[in-house]
């Protein structure tokens, strides 16, 4: 069922009820107060009737006269002043009787008036002493049915009246649901587009109610999923484009060894041309691995992680690269300075800093490793990176010189793993350089760390 | 006399993979790994040129889009031979006056079919091929084999200069099927056997020609 329908729905049937009660309770009291004023006339037309039969004599006249006599005379009287309605009542027996009715038993009518149903029509009914002589009293019947007659229609009237304004009313309802739900139609369609894969699609903010906040939120969803994909996108086709050498470069000394008769050598030498590029792609996809391994945060333990160990193991891990290439590499750590991290993140981030400096090195450069408080720096001598450049390098497979840097054993993922182990420190990367002169990149740890519990812990 | 390639590609790995293959089939080859070194080659070996040029269009310094002018200036045809297999990039190469374009990752047999067509189309084959003391005259179709000629019907005269354009790589039966008696030969496969025997009969150069069990034929020379 539709929202708009519901609500419709759940207010008509809430005001339903409302009225119900109300239009009850106000034909009760409609019927209660027309009784009262039947009653009220009633007793008055008996007081007028009473008063014409106090004249047929007094107290003493009667209690002269026998008994026999009084009740003869009272009879004619009667008959005489009162008209059909009225019964004259001796000890609880009726003396005359003009209302109609048959009087059966008295005694249940105390109190000011009694209603009763008689044939399908409803009987008020008075009993009124006499003042003398003692013994008797009168009784007015009326029929007041158009009483109930009355509140009956009364209460069909407005009922009717209530069917006709809800009608409108929930016309007008549905009319204005329509137009303020309209947000959540537009909010069903967009998703939809999203889910059928047309990613970015927003909605317009009319308002800046609930549904306008929801939209906003929907539409920054919106962005970021786009921007997400995107990335994502951009990553697997650099991705597929690096994997795409090493498996030409398989695939064809496959197919020379297996269709060309290839001297012995020449043979040695494809074999291990698929080995290289074997080896290649196998450190192309743990690097990539290693890069998205980070989103989870689960396995990273941050410590305080001195500068002193962090410093020896690197050097530890890059030594034979640096004896390769013949460079040297200098630490400089001149006060006790610790890091809080995770000891092997910050050593992988160091490493590849030192690596990619080692890559621009030319033979017997050094390169410099320091620490300072809340600053790790790796600096170089070697060839810099083109200004062009600079602000891509950090991207996933971004090589300032392609030749040059895969020959030498680049993955082109090493910076883009280093700004995330940084990002994780909640600290920046910033790669300073020249061409020509060097290369200088500052680990800054400025921020705090997004994470509360790992924050508290820190001096 | 062999024809001279010049492989102009950048990643070592794929640019041995060619040189190694051509030679094994009987070409002379220069590698180059950028496009000044090529460009400074084209300048100076002047009494040297190259017959056909394999390049790579993503390469340090000049691309190979802008070396196109340089081979055109040396009168060398030029093959490009990319990971690039879009549609523009092909279409780009070829407009710019490229023979042929090749999409990595390619098979030995196409790249030297194509640069066979190419040479051919080009006029740079060699006319006359020889092995041992055998000689075969693409121009004049003769071939001799110890100063004595030998009268060889048209299609095994065809698939003789196949197997020597081709030597030490293996030739399916199928694809000897294709490029000798061509795509629409409804031939069987055993044609090329029956030929493949009267060649060995009739040559004593058909010793070269080895069975490769459930591969096909290959003519085996070791001189390369």
């Amino acid at each position: 069922m539709k929202l708009k329908t519901k609500l419709t729905a759940a207010i008509l049937g809430v005001s339903a009820a409302a009225f119900a009660l109300c239009g009850t309770v106000s034909a009760l009291s409609f019927k209660n107060y027309s009784l009262d004023t039947a009653a009220a006339g009633e007793r008055e037309k008996l007081a007028i009737a009473g008063r014409a039969f106090q004249q047929v004599g007094t107290r003493e006249d009667f209690e002269d006269m026998g008994e026999i006599a009084r009740d003869a005379y009272l009879k004619y009287q009667f008959r005489r002043c009162y008209e059909d309605g009225y019964a004259l009542i001796k000890d609880g027996e009726p003396l005359v009787n003009l209302t109609g009715y048959e009087i059966v038993d008295l005694s249940p009518l105390t109190g000011e008036y009694a209603v009763q149903e008689v044939g399908g029509r409803r009987i008020l009914l008075l009993l009124e002493p006499l003042p003398y002589p003692d013994g008797f009293s009168v009784l007015a019947a009326s029929d007041v049915s158009s009483v109930w007659e009355n509140a009956g229609r009364q209460a069909a009237w407005s009922g009717l009246m209530f069917l006709a304004s809800s009608l409108g009313v929930s016309l007008l309802l549905t009319l204005f649901l329509t137009g303020a739900l309209r947000p959540l139609e537009e909010l069903k369609n967009a998703a939809a587009a999203i889910s059928r894969g047309e990613l970015g699609a927003k909605v317009t903010i009319r308002s800046s109610d609930e549904l306008g906040q929801v939209g906003q939120a929907f539409n920054r969803m919106s962005d970021q999923v786009e921007q997400q994909v995107e990335d994502l996108q951009l990553l697997l086709g650099a991705l597929a484009h690096e994997m795409k050498t090493p498996m030409t470069s398989v695939m064809g000394y496959a197919d020379s060894l297996l269709h060309v008769r290839l001297p012995k050598e020449a043979q040695t030498a494809a074999l291990k041309r698929i080995y290289e590029s074997g080896a290649r792609m196998e450190q192309l996809s743990s690097r990539l691995l290693s890069l998205l391994g980070l989103y989870e945060n689960d396995s990273i333990s941050f410590q305080e992680v001195p500068a002193e160990a962090l410093f020896r193991q690197v050097r530890q891990d890059c030594a034979p690269f640096l004896e390769e290439r013949g460079v040297r590499l200098l630490l400089d750590c001149p006060q006790p300075v610790s890091f809080q991290g995770d000891a092997v993140l910050l050593e992988s981030l160091l490493t590849n800093l030192v690596q990619n400096a080692c890559r621009a090195s030319h033979p017997g450069d050094p390169i410099h490793l320091s620490a300072r408080p809340g600053t790790l720096i790796v600096a170089d001598c070697g060839c810099g990176i083109p200004e062009k450049d600079l602000p891509h390098v950090t991207k996933a497979f971004y090589m300032a010189d392609r030749s040059r840097s895969r020959s030498q054993g680049g993955s082109g993922l090493g910076l883009a793993l280093c700004e995330r182990i940084a990002a994780l420190h909640g600290a920046s990367l910033t790669i300073e350089s020249r061409e020509g002169q060097g290369t200088t990149v500052t680990v800054a740890f400025t921020k705090p760390l997004q994470n509360d519990e790992y924050f508290g812990r820190q001096p | 006399m062999k024809n001279r390639i010049f492989v102009v590609e950048d990643e070592p790995a794929i640019s041995d993979l060619i040189c190694m293959s051509l030679t094994a089939a009987g070409y002379e080859t220069a590698a180059f790994d950028d496009g000044e070194s090529v460009r400074a080659a084209l300048r100076e070996e002047k009494g040297k040129q190259a017959d056909l040029a394999l390049v790579d269009v993503m390469l340090p310094g000049p691309d190979g889009f802008q070396l196109m002018e340089d081979f055109k200036r040396a009168d060398v045809p030029v093959i490009y031979l990319t990971a690039k297999g879009d549609v523009s990039s092909k279409v780009k190469g070829l407009r710019a006056g490229a023979e042929d374009y090749i999409v990595k990752p390619f098979e030995i047999l196409e790249l030297l079919v194509r640069m066979e067509k190419v040479l051919e189309r080009t006029g740079r084959m060699r006319s006359v091929l020889t092995y041992r003391d055998l000689t075969v005259d693409l121009g004049r179709r003769r071939v001799t084999e110890g100063g004595r000629e030998i009268p060889l019907k048209p299609m095994e005269f065809s698939l003789l200069a196949v197997f020597l354009k081709n030597r030490n790589v293996v030739l399916g039966r199928d694809r000897l099927l294709n490029l000798v008696w061509g795509n629409d030969f409804c031939g069987e496969t055993r044609t090329v056997d029956v030929h493949v025997a009267w060649l060995r009969k009739k040559l004593k150069a058909g010793a070269a020609i080895r069975t490769i069990p459930k591969a096909g034929y290959l003519f085996e020379d070791d001189s390369l």
